[in-house]
Protein backbone atom coordinates (compact mmCIF):
# COMPACT_ATOMS: atom_id res chain seq x y z
CA UNK A 1 0.00 0.00 0.00
CA UNK A 2 2.84 2.62 0.47
CA UNK A 3 4.54 1.68 -2.68
CA UNK A 4 0.50 2.79 -4.29
CA UNK A 5 0.56 6.00 -2.66
CA UNK A 6 3.57 7.12 -1.97
CA UNK A 7 4.41 8.94 -5.11
CA UNK A 8 1.70 11.40 -4.25
CA UNK A 9 3.54 13.01 -1.54
CA UNK A 10 5.72 14.58 -3.89
CA UNK A 11 4.91 17.20 -5.69
CA UNK A 12 6.93 16.67 -9.07
CA UNK A 13 5.01 13.12 -9.82
CA UNK A 14 1.69 14.99 -9.31
CA UNK A 15 2.79 17.57 -11.90
CA UNK A 16 4.38 15.18 -14.14
CA UNK A 17 1.06 12.77 -13.82
CA UNK A 18 -0.99 15.82 -15.04
CA UNK A 19 1.69 16.13 -17.43
CA UNK A 20 1.49 12.92 -18.91
CA UNK A 21 -2.17 12.58 -18.89
CA UNK A 22 -2.71 15.99 -20.66
CA UNK A 23 -0.20 14.97 -23.54
CA UNK A 24 -1.04 11.53 -23.45
CA UNK A 25 -4.44 12.74 -24.47
CA UNK A 26 -3.44 15.42 -27.30
CA UNK A 27 -0.81 12.88 -28.64
CA UNK A 28 -3.50 10.70 -28.91
CA UNK A 29 -6.22 12.75 -30.42
CA UNK A 30 -3.53 14.46 -33.19
CA UNK A 31 -2.50 11.05 -33.50
CA UNK A 32 -5.45 9.94 -35.34
CA UNK A 33 -5.20 12.47 -38.03
CA UNK A 34 -1.44 11.31 -38.33
CA UNK A 35 -2.31 7.80 -38.79
CA UNK A 36 -5.13 8.24 -41.15
CA UNK A 37 -2.98 10.77 -43.45
CA UNK A 38 -0.17 7.98 -43.07
CA UNK A 39 1.99 10.75 -42.28
CA UNK A 40 3.59 8.83 -39.45
CA UNK A 41 6.76 9.38 -40.12
CA UNK A 42 6.50 13.32 -40.15
CA UNK A 43 5.91 12.73 -36.49
CA UNK A 44 9.18 10.71 -36.08
CA UNK A 45 10.96 13.76 -38.04
CA UNK A 46 9.33 16.78 -36.82
CA UNK A 47 10.36 15.70 -33.07
CA UNK A 48 13.61 14.95 -34.03
CA UNK A 49 14.52 17.97 -36.01
CA UNK A 50 12.85 19.90 -33.01
CA UNK A 51 15.69 18.70 -30.55
CA UNK A 52 18.49 20.56 -32.45
CA UNK A 53 16.61 24.03 -31.83
CA UNK A 54 16.10 22.84 -28.34
CA UNK A 55 20.25 22.54 -28.20
CA UNK A 56 20.60 25.51 -30.36
CA UNK A 57 18.56 27.51 -28.29
CA UNK A 58 19.71 26.19 -24.96
CA UNK A 59 23.38 26.97 -25.88
CA UNK A 60 22.81 30.50 -27.14
CA UNK A 61 20.10 30.49 -23.98
CA UNK A 62 17.31 31.69 -25.81
CA UNK A 63 13.87 30.27 -24.36
CA UNK A 64 13.34 26.04 -24.83
CA UNK A 65 10.08 26.97 -26.46
CA UNK A 66 11.29 29.70 -28.93
CA UNK A 67 13.99 28.09 -30.26
CA UNK A 68 12.07 25.14 -31.02
CA UNK A 69 9.38 26.21 -32.79
CA UNK A 70 11.78 28.31 -34.71
CA UNK A 71 13.78 25.22 -35.83
CA UNK A 72 10.70 23.57 -36.09
CA UNK A 73 9.59 26.03 -38.44
CA UNK A 74 12.80 26.30 -40.68
CA UNK A 75 12.78 22.93 -41.17
CA UNK A 76 9.33 22.46 -42.17
CA UNK A 77 10.05 24.81 -44.85
CA UNK A 78 13.44 22.96 -45.65
CA UNK A 79 11.46 20.17 -46.48
CA UNK A 80 8.59 21.64 -48.47
CA UNK A 81 11.25 23.72 -50.54
CA UNK A 82 12.97 20.33 -51.06
CA UNK A 83 10.17 17.77 -51.72
CA UNK A 84 9.68 17.57 -55.63
CA UNK A 85 12.95 19.85 -56.71
CA UNK A 86 14.70 17.49 -59.17
CA UNK A 87 13.04 14.45 -58.26
CA UNK A 88 13.53 14.64 -54.80
CA UNK A 89 10.87 12.61 -52.86
CA UNK A 90 8.76 13.53 -49.49
CA UNK A 91 10.34 11.12 -47.15
CA UNK A 92 13.55 11.36 -48.67
CA UNK A 93 13.56 15.35 -48.27
CA UNK A 94 12.33 14.50 -44.14
CA UNK A 95 15.25 11.78 -43.59
CA UNK A 96 17.51 14.42 -44.78
CA UNK A 97 16.29 17.29 -42.75
CA UNK A 98 15.59 16.25 -39.83
CA UNK A 99 18.26 13.73 -38.98
CA UNK A 100 20.70 16.58 -39.83
CA UNK A 101 18.86 18.99 -37.79
CA UNK A 102 18.87 16.48 -34.94
CA UNK A 103 22.37 15.74 -35.41
CA UNK A 104 23.23 19.36 -34.83
CA UNK A 105 21.61 19.47 -31.90
CA UNK A 106 24.02 15.76 -31.04
CA UNK A 107 27.48 17.15 -32.04
CA UNK A 108 26.27 20.45 -29.81
CA UNK A 109 26.43 18.70 -26.98
CA UNK A 110 29.08 16.51 -27.35
CA UNK A 111 31.29 18.97 -27.61
CA UNK A 112 30.23 20.89 -24.85
CA UNK A 113 30.15 17.09 -22.98
CA UNK A 114 27.26 18.81 -21.05
CA UNK A 115 24.71 15.83 -21.71
CA UNK A 116 22.84 17.23 -18.60
CA UNK A 117 19.52 15.83 -17.36
CA UNK A 118 17.94 18.45 -19.48
CA UNK A 119 18.65 16.81 -22.66
CA UNK A 120 18.02 13.39 -21.50
CA UNK A 121 14.63 14.66 -19.97
CA UNK A 122 14.28 15.83 -24.03
CA UNK A 123 15.62 12.61 -25.47
CA UNK A 124 14.22 9.99 -23.73
CA UNK A 125 11.36 12.06 -21.49
CA UNK A 126 11.76 12.84 -17.54
CA UNK A 127 8.86 13.82 -15.21
CA UNK A 128 11.51 15.18 -13.07
CA UNK A 129 12.02 17.70 -15.88
CA UNK A 130 8.38 19.27 -15.84
CA UNK A 131 8.24 22.48 -14.21
CA UNK A 132 5.25 24.65 -13.69
CA UNK A 133 5.85 26.69 -16.74
CA UNK A 134 6.02 23.47 -18.79
CA UNK A 135 2.96 22.47 -17.26
CA UNK A 136 0.96 25.78 -18.19
CA UNK A 137 2.46 25.26 -21.85
CA UNK A 138 1.33 21.79 -22.38
CA UNK A 139 -2.65 22.85 -20.83
CA UNK A 140 -2.28 26.13 -23.20
CA UNK A 141 -1.40 23.87 -26.24
CA UNK A 142 -3.92 20.69 -24.97
CA UNK A 143 -6.59 23.59 -24.81
CA UNK A 144 -5.98 24.99 -28.07
CA UNK A 145 -5.85 22.06 -29.71
CA UNK A 146 -9.32 20.35 -28.13
CA UNK A 147 -11.14 23.81 -29.94
CA UNK A 148 -9.64 23.48 -33.33
CA UNK A 149 -10.56 19.71 -33.18
CA UNK A 150 -14.45 20.72 -32.41
CA UNK A 151 -14.27 23.89 -34.35
CA UNK A 152 -12.67 22.79 -37.46
CA UNK A 153 -14.01 19.18 -37.07
CA UNK A 154 -15.32 18.32 -40.56
CA UNK A 155 -12.63 20.35 -42.33
CA UNK A 156 -9.86 18.02 -40.64
CA UNK A 157 -12.09 14.88 -41.40
CA UNK A 158 -12.91 16.30 -45.06
CA UNK A 159 -9.74 17.22 -45.63
CA UNK A 160 -8.07 14.09 -44.32
CA UNK A 161 -10.70 11.24 -46.12
CA UNK A 162 -10.45 12.81 -49.64
CA UNK A 163 -9.25 15.90 -49.99
CA UNK A 164 -10.35 16.55 -53.58
CA UNK A 165 -13.66 16.22 -52.99
CA UNK A 166 -13.70 18.37 -49.18
CA UNK A 167 -12.23 21.35 -51.86
CA UNK A 168 -14.47 20.65 -54.48
CA UNK A 169 -17.59 20.41 -51.43
CA UNK A 170 -16.39 23.81 -50.12
CA UNK A 171 -14.01 22.78 -47.74
CA UNK A 172 -10.80 25.42 -47.45
CA UNK A 173 -8.20 22.03 -47.77
CA UNK A 174 -4.82 24.18 -48.11
CA UNK A 175 -5.71 25.67 -44.72
CA UNK A 176 -6.86 22.99 -42.99
CA UNK A 177 -3.78 21.31 -43.47
CA UNK A 178 -1.68 24.03 -42.46
CA UNK A 179 -3.44 24.33 -38.89
CA UNK A 180 -3.39 20.32 -39.01
CA UNK A 181 0.68 20.97 -39.63
CA UNK A 182 1.04 23.51 -36.82
CA UNK A 183 -0.96 21.83 -34.29
CA UNK A 184 1.29 19.14 -34.91
CA UNK A 185 4.22 20.62 -34.54
CA UNK A 186 2.79 22.18 -30.89
CA UNK A 187 2.27 19.29 -29.65
CA UNK A 188 5.33 17.74 -30.68
CA UNK A 189 6.77 20.81 -28.92
CA UNK A 190 4.81 20.80 -25.90
CA UNK A 191 4.88 16.84 -25.48
CA UNK A 192 9.02 16.27 -25.63
CA UNK A 193 10.11 16.71 -21.90
CA UNK A 194 7.47 14.59 -20.67
CA UNK A 195 7.75 11.40 -23.05
CA UNK A 196 11.25 12.34 -24.79
CA UNK A 197 11.95 13.12 -28.88
CA UNK A 198 12.90 9.57 -29.47
CA UNK A 199 9.94 7.83 -27.87
CA UNK A 200 7.25 10.50 -29.37
CA UNK A 201 6.64 9.12 -32.68
CA UNK A 202 5.07 6.02 -31.19
CA UNK A 203 3.36 7.81 -28.33
CA UNK A 204 1.46 9.69 -31.43
CA UNK A 205 0.69 6.63 -33.56
CA UNK A 206 -0.11 3.52 -30.83
CA UNK A 207 -3.24 5.05 -29.70
CA UNK A 208 -4.67 6.06 -32.66
CA UNK A 209 -3.75 2.66 -34.18
CA UNK A 210 -4.95 0.76 -30.78
CA UNK A 211 -8.72 2.94 -31.45
CA UNK A 212 -8.77 2.19 -34.89
CA UNK A 213 -8.80 -1.64 -34.18
CA UNK A 214 -11.69 -0.91 -31.83
CA UNK A 215 -13.53 0.57 -34.03
CA UNK A 216 -14.99 1.70 -37.70
CA UNK A 217 -16.18 5.16 -36.79
CA UNK A 218 -13.99 8.16 -36.77
CA UNK A 219 -15.15 10.08 -33.92
CA UNK A 220 -14.90 7.19 -31.79
CA UNK A 221 -11.96 6.42 -32.98
CA UNK A 222 -10.52 10.16 -32.12
CA UNK A 223 -11.73 10.36 -28.89
CA UNK A 224 -10.83 6.50 -28.44
CA UNK A 225 -7.10 7.70 -28.93
CA UNK A 226 -7.40 10.54 -26.96
CA UNK A 227 -8.45 8.48 -24.06
CA UNK A 228 -6.42 5.58 -24.65
CA UNK A 229 -3.10 8.34 -24.66
CA UNK A 230 -4.25 9.83 -21.50
CA UNK A 231 -4.95 6.56 -19.66
CA UNK A 232 -1.98 4.75 -20.86
CA UNK A 233 0.15 7.92 -19.79
CA UNK A 234 -1.28 8.03 -16.59
CA UNK A 235 0.29 3.80 -15.90
CA UNK A 236 3.13 4.64 -17.46
CA UNK A 237 4.19 7.73 -15.26
CA UNK A 238 3.43 5.49 -12.23
CA UNK A 239 5.57 2.70 -13.63
CA UNK A 240 8.54 5.07 -14.71
CA UNK A 241 8.05 6.49 -10.60
CA UNK A 242 8.32 2.61 -9.16
CA UNK A 243 11.11 0.86 -11.29
CA UNK A 244 13.03 4.46 -11.80
CA UNK A 245 13.10 4.37 -15.49
CA UNK A 246 12.61 7.04 -17.93
CA UNK A 247 9.01 7.96 -18.22
CA UNK A 248 8.44 8.33 -22.22
CA UNK A 249 9.75 4.84 -21.94
CA UNK A 250 7.44 3.09 -19.87
CA UNK A 251 4.66 5.52 -21.53
CA UNK A 252 5.19 3.71 -24.83
CA UNK A 253 5.35 0.67 -23.66
CA UNK A 254 2.34 0.75 -21.86
CA UNK A 255 1.16 2.12 -24.84
CA UNK A 256 2.66 -0.69 -27.34
CA UNK A 257 1.06 -3.65 -24.30
CA UNK A 258 -2.48 -2.41 -24.54
CA UNK A 259 -1.89 -2.36 -28.37
CA UNK A 260 -0.50 -5.89 -28.22
CA UNK A 261 -3.59 -6.88 -26.10
CA UNK A 262 -6.29 -4.92 -28.22
CA UNK A 263 -4.78 -6.42 -31.00
CA UNK A 264 -4.72 -10.14 -29.91
CA UNK A 265 -8.77 -9.63 -28.61
CA UNK A 266 -10.00 -8.39 -31.65
CA UNK A 267 -8.18 -10.78 -34.11
CA UNK A 268 -10.95 -13.61 -34.01
CA UNK A 269 -13.74 -10.83 -34.03
CA UNK A 270 -12.48 -9.49 -37.25
CA UNK A 271 -12.21 -12.79 -38.79
CA UNK A 272 -15.30 -14.02 -37.80
CA UNK A 273 -17.07 -11.04 -38.69
CA UNK A 274 -19.59 -11.64 -41.47
CA UNK A 275 -18.90 -9.37 -44.76
CA UNK A 276 -21.86 -8.00 -46.58
CA UNK A 277 -19.64 -8.81 -49.52
CA UNK A 278 -20.74 -12.19 -51.28
CA UNK A 279 -19.08 -15.27 -50.14
CA UNK A 280 -16.57 -16.82 -52.31
CA UNK A 281 -16.50 -20.11 -53.41
CA UNK A 282 -14.81 -21.74 -56.87
CA UNK A 283 -15.77 -23.43 -59.65
CA UNK A 284 -14.25 -23.96 -62.76
CA UNK A 285 -15.01 -21.62 -65.26
CA UNK A 286 -13.44 -20.11 -68.65
CA UNK A 287 -12.06 -16.69 -69.26
CA UNK A 288 -8.68 -15.35 -71.59
CA UNK A 289 -9.47 -18.58 -73.09
CA UNK A 290 -8.56 -20.90 -70.56
CA UNK A 291 -10.57 -23.11 -68.33
CA UNK A 292 -9.29 -22.91 -64.52
CA UNK A 293 -10.29 -23.22 -61.08
CA UNK A 294 -9.97 -19.92 -58.53
CA UNK A 295 -12.28 -18.31 -55.66
CA UNK A 296 -14.09 -15.44 -57.02
CA UNK A 297 -17.47 -14.01 -55.58
CA UNK A 298 -20.91 -13.95 -57.11
CA UNK A 299 -24.14 -12.72 -57.05
CA UNK A 300 -24.70 -8.92 -58.54
CA UNK A 301 -21.85 -7.11 -57.58
CA UNK A 302 -18.36 -6.86 -58.76
CA UNK A 303 -16.24 -9.77 -59.69
CA UNK A 304 -12.94 -9.94 -58.27
CA UNK A 305 -11.11 -9.68 -60.90
CA UNK A 306 -12.69 -7.18 -62.51
CA UNK A 307 -14.19 -9.42 -65.55
CA UNK A 308 -17.42 -11.01 -66.46
CA UNK A 309 -17.42 -15.02 -66.15
CA UNK A 310 -19.73 -16.45 -69.20
CA UNK A 311 -20.37 -19.90 -67.37
CA UNK A 312 -19.99 -21.72 -70.42
CA UNK A 313 -18.11 -24.20 -68.09
CA UNK A 314 -20.18 -26.61 -66.41
CA UNK A 315 -21.09 -25.24 -62.39
CA UNK A 316 -18.66 -28.14 -60.37
CA UNK A 317 -18.76 -27.08 -56.68
CA UNK A 318 -15.53 -28.05 -54.53
CA UNK B 1 -30.54 32.74 -68.55
CA UNK B 2 -32.20 30.15 -71.13
CA UNK B 3 -28.55 30.72 -72.93
CA UNK B 4 -25.66 30.61 -70.71
CA UNK B 5 -24.67 27.15 -71.09
CA UNK B 6 -23.77 24.98 -68.12
CA UNK B 7 -20.30 24.58 -68.75
CA UNK B 8 -17.99 26.85 -70.66
CA UNK B 9 -14.60 26.35 -71.62
CA UNK B 10 -12.83 29.59 -73.97
CA UNK B 11 -9.54 28.98 -75.28
CA UNK B 12 -8.35 27.11 -72.12
CA UNK B 13 -4.98 25.51 -71.58
CA UNK B 14 -3.97 23.17 -68.71
CA UNK B 15 -1.15 21.87 -67.57
CA UNK B 16 1.24 20.72 -64.33
CA UNK B 17 4.37 22.27 -64.46
CA UNK B 18 5.76 23.39 -67.73
CA UNK B 19 4.03 20.16 -69.06
CA UNK B 20 1.17 21.03 -70.81
CA UNK B 21 -1.85 18.62 -71.00
CA UNK B 22 -3.97 20.54 -73.72
CA UNK B 23 -4.16 24.18 -75.25
CA UNK B 24 -7.12 26.48 -76.63
CA UNK B 25 -9.45 24.20 -76.18
CA UNK B 26 -13.17 25.68 -76.49
CA UNK B 27 -16.36 23.77 -74.96
CA UNK B 28 -19.39 24.34 -74.84
CA UNK B 29 -21.70 21.78 -72.81
CA UNK B 30 -26.03 23.35 -72.49
CA UNK B 31 -27.99 22.45 -69.72
CA UNK B 32 -29.24 19.29 -69.21
CA UNK B 33 -27.06 17.81 -71.28
CA UNK B 34 -26.41 13.74 -70.58
CA UNK B 35 -22.00 14.24 -71.88
CA UNK B 36 -19.37 11.93 -71.93
CA UNK B 37 -16.12 12.61 -72.36
CA UNK B 38 -14.15 9.68 -73.86
CA UNK B 39 -10.27 9.47 -74.92
CA UNK B 40 -7.05 7.31 -74.80
CA UNK B 41 -5.69 6.90 -71.47
CA UNK B 42 -3.49 10.48 -70.70
CA UNK B 43 -5.65 12.20 -72.95
CA UNK B 44 -6.60 14.60 -70.63
CA UNK B 45 -10.18 13.89 -69.69
CA UNK B 46 -9.52 13.47 -66.10
CA UNK B 47 -7.42 17.04 -66.32
CA UNK B 48 -10.93 18.59 -67.97
CA UNK B 49 -13.03 17.53 -64.91
CA UNK B 50 -10.00 18.64 -61.92
CA UNK B 51 -10.84 22.09 -64.31
CA UNK B 52 -14.55 22.29 -64.39
CA UNK B 53 -14.25 21.57 -60.67
CA UNK B 54 -11.83 24.16 -60.07
CA UNK B 55 -9.55 21.94 -58.65
CA UNK B 56 -7.53 22.85 -61.12
CA UNK B 57 -6.41 26.48 -62.78
CA UNK B 58 -6.32 26.84 -66.21
CA UNK B 59 -2.85 28.59 -67.40
CA UNK B 60 -4.65 30.54 -69.68
CA UNK B 61 -8.38 31.00 -70.90
CA UNK B 62 -11.96 30.67 -68.93
CA UNK B 63 -13.65 28.11 -67.26
CA UNK B 64 -17.34 29.35 -66.46
CA UNK B 65 -19.91 26.91 -64.96
CA UNK B 66 -23.23 28.55 -65.21
CA UNK B 67 -21.59 31.83 -65.72
CA UNK B 68 -19.43 31.85 -62.95
CA UNK B 69 -16.17 30.59 -62.08
CA UNK B 70 -16.17 26.88 -60.50
CA UNK B 71 -15.68 27.84 -56.87
CA UNK B 72 -18.72 30.45 -57.52
CA UNK B 73 -21.17 27.69 -59.02
CA UNK B 74 -24.35 28.40 -58.35
CA UNK B 75 -26.09 25.36 -56.23
CA UNK B 76 -22.70 24.19 -56.20
CA UNK B 77 -21.39 20.99 -58.09
CA UNK B 78 -21.79 17.32 -57.70
CA UNK B 79 -18.00 15.18 -58.51
CA UNK B 80 -17.80 11.13 -57.52
CA UNK B 81 -14.01 10.73 -58.14
CA UNK B 82 -12.46 7.28 -59.11
CA UNK B 83 -13.28 5.08 -56.85
CA UNK B 84 -10.18 3.32 -57.07
CA UNK B 85 -8.63 6.74 -55.48
CA UNK B 86 -10.78 6.48 -52.53
CA UNK B 87 -9.25 4.87 -48.94
CA UNK B 88 -11.90 2.55 -48.26
CA UNK B 89 -10.40 1.30 -45.11
CA UNK B 90 -11.31 5.14 -43.69
CA UNK B 91 -13.27 4.80 -40.52
CA UNK B 92 -16.48 6.27 -41.52
CA UNK B 93 -19.69 5.05 -42.01
CA UNK B 94 -21.78 5.92 -45.15
CA UNK B 95 -24.07 8.45 -43.69
CA UNK B 96 -20.65 10.36 -42.67
CA UNK B 97 -19.78 10.42 -46.22
CA UNK B 98 -22.76 11.36 -47.73
CA UNK B 99 -22.98 14.05 -45.13
CA UNK B 100 -20.07 15.41 -46.62
CA UNK B 101 -21.77 16.45 -49.92
CA UNK B 102 -23.84 19.29 -47.89
CA UNK B 103 -20.62 21.11 -46.29
CA UNK B 104 -21.95 24.49 -47.18
CA UNK B 105 -25.21 23.74 -45.21
CA UNK B 106 -24.07 22.69 -42.54
CA UNK B 107 -23.28 24.74 -39.54
CA UNK B 108 -20.01 24.43 -36.87
CA UNK B 109 -21.71 21.41 -35.32
CA UNK B 110 -19.44 18.20 -35.54
CA UNK B 111 -22.20 15.73 -35.91
CA UNK B 112 -24.98 15.99 -38.36
CA UNK B 113 -28.40 17.58 -37.27
CA UNK B 114 -31.37 15.80 -37.91
CA UNK B 115 -32.56 17.85 -40.52
CA UNK B 116 -29.70 16.44 -42.40
CA UNK B 117 -30.31 13.02 -41.33
CA UNK B 118 -33.27 13.12 -42.78
CA UNK B 119 -32.23 14.50 -46.62
CA UNK B 120 -29.72 11.49 -46.35
CA UNK B 121 -31.95 8.87 -45.14
CA UNK B 122 -34.56 9.89 -47.84
CA UNK B 123 -31.81 9.69 -50.64
CA UNK B 124 -30.17 6.38 -49.64
CA UNK B 125 -33.45 5.18 -50.04
CA UNK B 126 -34.10 6.24 -52.90
CA UNK B 127 -30.53 4.66 -54.32
CA UNK B 128 -31.79 1.56 -52.68
CA UNK B 129 -29.15 1.47 -50.25
CA UNK B 130 -30.83 2.46 -47.22
CA UNK B 131 -29.81 -0.56 -44.89
CA UNK B 132 -26.30 0.43 -45.83
CA UNK B 133 -26.74 4.04 -43.45
CA UNK B 134 -24.53 3.05 -41.08
CA UNK B 135 -22.55 0.50 -42.49
CA UNK B 136 -18.09 0.78 -42.48
CA UNK B 137 -16.80 2.02 -46.11
CA UNK B 138 -14.99 -0.75 -45.70
CA UNK B 139 -17.91 -3.10 -45.99
CA UNK B 140 -19.54 -1.95 -48.96
CA UNK B 141 -20.18 -3.74 -52.41
CA UNK B 142 -18.65 -2.18 -55.78
CA UNK B 143 -22.18 -0.85 -56.70
CA UNK B 144 -22.63 -0.06 -52.84
CA UNK B 145 -19.80 2.02 -53.14
CA UNK B 146 -20.39 3.84 -56.20
CA UNK B 147 -23.99 4.27 -55.04
CA UNK B 148 -22.86 6.16 -51.73
CA UNK B 149 -20.30 8.41 -53.78
CA UNK B 150 -23.07 9.48 -56.25
CA UNK B 151 -25.56 10.24 -53.06
CA UNK B 152 -22.78 12.18 -51.98
CA UNK B 153 -22.51 14.29 -55.23
CA UNK B 154 -26.26 14.62 -55.20
CA UNK B 155 -26.98 15.44 -51.27
CA UNK B 156 -26.70 19.77 -52.39
CA UNK B 157 -29.32 18.50 -55.16
CA UNK B 158 -26.66 20.59 -57.63
CA UNK B 159 -27.60 21.32 -61.06
CA UNK B 160 -24.21 19.74 -62.52
CA UNK B 161 -22.76 16.34 -61.60
CA UNK B 162 -19.46 15.22 -62.83
CA UNK B 163 -18.15 11.77 -62.61
CA UNK B 164 -14.97 10.11 -63.16
CA UNK B 165 -14.98 6.74 -64.78
CA UNK B 166 -18.30 6.12 -63.30
CA UNK B 167 -18.67 3.03 -64.45
CA UNK B 168 -15.04 1.27 -64.24
CA UNK B 169 -13.92 -1.44 -62.00
CA UNK B 170 -18.04 -2.54 -61.38
CA UNK B 171 -19.25 -5.53 -63.53
CA UNK B 172 -22.09 -5.44 -66.54
CA UNK B 173 -25.07 -5.03 -64.93
CA UNK B 174 -24.14 -2.64 -61.72
CA UNK B 175 -22.75 -0.46 -65.06
CA UNK B 176 -25.98 -0.73 -66.64
CA UNK B 177 -28.34 0.12 -62.88
CA UNK B 178 -25.32 3.49 -62.85
CA UNK B 179 -25.78 4.36 -66.66
CA UNK B 180 -30.30 3.96 -65.84
CA UNK B 181 -30.28 5.81 -62.74
CA UNK B 182 -27.78 8.61 -64.17
CA UNK B 183 -30.39 8.67 -67.03
CA UNK B 184 -33.26 9.61 -64.36
CA UNK B 185 -31.07 12.12 -62.70
CA UNK B 186 -30.87 13.79 -66.08
CA UNK B 187 -34.84 13.32 -67.06
CA UNK B 188 -34.97 15.65 -63.63
CA UNK B 189 -33.00 18.71 -64.73
CA UNK B 190 -29.46 17.68 -63.88
CA UNK B 191 -26.88 18.23 -66.08
CA UNK B 192 -24.01 15.36 -66.05
CA UNK B 193 -20.66 15.28 -67.10
CA UNK B 194 -18.86 11.88 -67.19
CA UNK B 195 -15.03 10.50 -68.34
CA UNK B 196 -15.44 6.89 -69.85
CA UNK B 197 -12.69 4.60 -71.99
CA UNK B 198 -15.63 2.31 -72.28
CA UNK B 199 -17.01 3.47 -75.82
CA UNK B 200 -19.29 0.21 -76.38
CA UNK B 201 -20.77 0.01 -73.13
CA UNK B 202 -21.17 4.04 -71.98
CA UNK B 203 -20.98 6.13 -74.58
CA UNK B 204 -22.74 4.48 -77.15
CA UNK B 205 -25.62 4.62 -75.23
CA UNK B 206 -24.96 8.59 -74.40
CA UNK B 207 -27.04 11.62 -75.98
CA UNK B 208 -23.82 13.51 -76.07
CA UNK B 209 -20.77 11.86 -76.72
CA UNK B 210 -16.88 14.73 -76.99
CA UNK B 211 -13.79 12.94 -78.42
CA UNK B 212 -10.76 13.93 -76.26
CA UNK B 213 -7.47 13.74 -77.27
CA UNK B 214 -5.27 16.89 -75.65
CA UNK B 215 -8.88 18.80 -77.17
CA UNK B 216 -12.25 18.33 -78.87
CA UNK B 217 -11.27 16.03 -81.36
CA UNK B 218 -15.42 16.27 -81.92
CA UNK B 219 -18.50 16.29 -79.71
CA UNK B 220 -22.33 16.19 -80.74
CA UNK B 221 -24.80 12.98 -80.80
CA UNK B 222 -23.21 9.46 -80.97
CA UNK B 223 -24.61 8.84 -84.38
CA UNK B 224 -22.61 11.95 -85.86
CA UNK B 225 -19.53 11.76 -83.63
CA UNK B 226 -18.65 7.95 -83.54
CA UNK B 227 -17.28 7.29 -86.82
CA UNK B 228 -14.19 5.70 -88.24
CA UNK B 229 -12.78 8.68 -89.08
CA UNK B 230 -13.49 10.57 -85.33
CA UNK B 231 -12.49 7.76 -83.60
CA UNK B 232 -8.79 6.69 -85.43
CA UNK B 233 -8.26 10.77 -84.77
CA UNK B 234 -9.06 10.16 -81.05
CA UNK B 235 -7.14 6.98 -80.72
CA UNK B 236 -4.54 7.52 -83.25
CA UNK B 237 -5.63 3.35 -84.49
CA UNK B 238 -7.73 2.22 -87.16
CA UNK B 239 -11.52 2.10 -85.40
CA UNK B 240 -14.06 -0.09 -86.87
CA UNK B 241 -17.58 0.67 -86.38
CA UNK B 242 -20.17 -2.04 -86.94
CA UNK B 243 -24.03 -1.03 -86.70
CA UNK B 244 -25.69 -4.36 -85.50
CA UNK B 245 -29.68 -4.78 -84.09
CA UNK B 246 -28.53 -4.23 -80.69
CA UNK B 247 -26.91 -1.10 -81.30
CA UNK B 248 -23.54 0.51 -82.35
CA UNK B 249 -20.20 -1.40 -81.98
CA UNK B 250 -16.55 -0.22 -81.78
CA UNK B 251 -13.47 -2.62 -81.96
CA UNK B 252 -9.45 -2.20 -83.16
CA UNK B 253 -9.72 -2.99 -86.82
CA UNK B 254 -6.54 -5.11 -86.33
CA UNK B 255 -7.89 -8.08 -83.85
CA UNK B 256 -5.46 -9.40 -81.27
CA UNK B 257 -3.86 -12.93 -81.97
CA UNK B 258 -3.50 -13.99 -78.62
CA UNK B 259 -4.80 -17.29 -78.43
CA UNK B 260 -3.43 -20.33 -79.63
CA UNK B 261 -4.74 -20.74 -83.12
CA UNK B 262 -4.94 -25.02 -82.99
CA UNK B 263 -8.53 -25.07 -83.54
CA UNK B 264 -8.06 -28.03 -80.40
CA UNK B 265 -6.99 -25.35 -77.80
CA UNK B 266 -10.03 -22.78 -78.74
CA UNK B 267 -12.29 -24.38 -76.55
CA UNK B 268 -12.01 -25.41 -73.05
CA UNK B 269 -10.38 -28.96 -73.28
CA UNK B 270 -12.78 -31.68 -71.93
CA UNK B 271 -11.65 -33.33 -68.73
Amino acid sequence: MHLVLSPWEFEFFRRGLVAAVLVGGITGLVGTYVVLRGMSYIGHGLSHAVFGGAVVAYVMDLNFYLGASLWGLLSAWLIHALTGRRGIKADAAIGVVTTASFAVGVALISRGRRFTRNFEAALFGNILGVTAADLWVIGAVCLGALVLVLFLYKEFLYTTFDRESAQVYGVATHTAEAILALLLAAVVIASMQVIGVTMLAAAIVTPAITARLLTERFDRMLWGAGGIGAGTAAVGIYLSFVFNAASGATIVLTEAAVFGLVFLLTWRHRRLRPSSREPEHEHLHEHVGRLHLHPHPHGPEGTSHGHTHPHRAPRWSL
Amino acid sequence: MADVPALAFERVTCGYGRQVIFADVDLRISVGTFAAVVGPTGSGKTTLLRATLGLLSPVAGSVQVFGQPPGRAPGGLGYVPQLELVDWTFPMTVEDVVVMGCYRQMGRWPRPRRRERRAVAALLERLGIADCTHAPLRELSGGQQQRVFLARALIARPPLLLLDEPTAGVDLSTQHEILHLLGELNAEGVTILLTTHDLNAVAAHLPWVICFNRGVVAAGDPDTVLTPEVLGRTYQADIVVVETEAGRFMAHATPLQLRDSRAGNRHAPRA
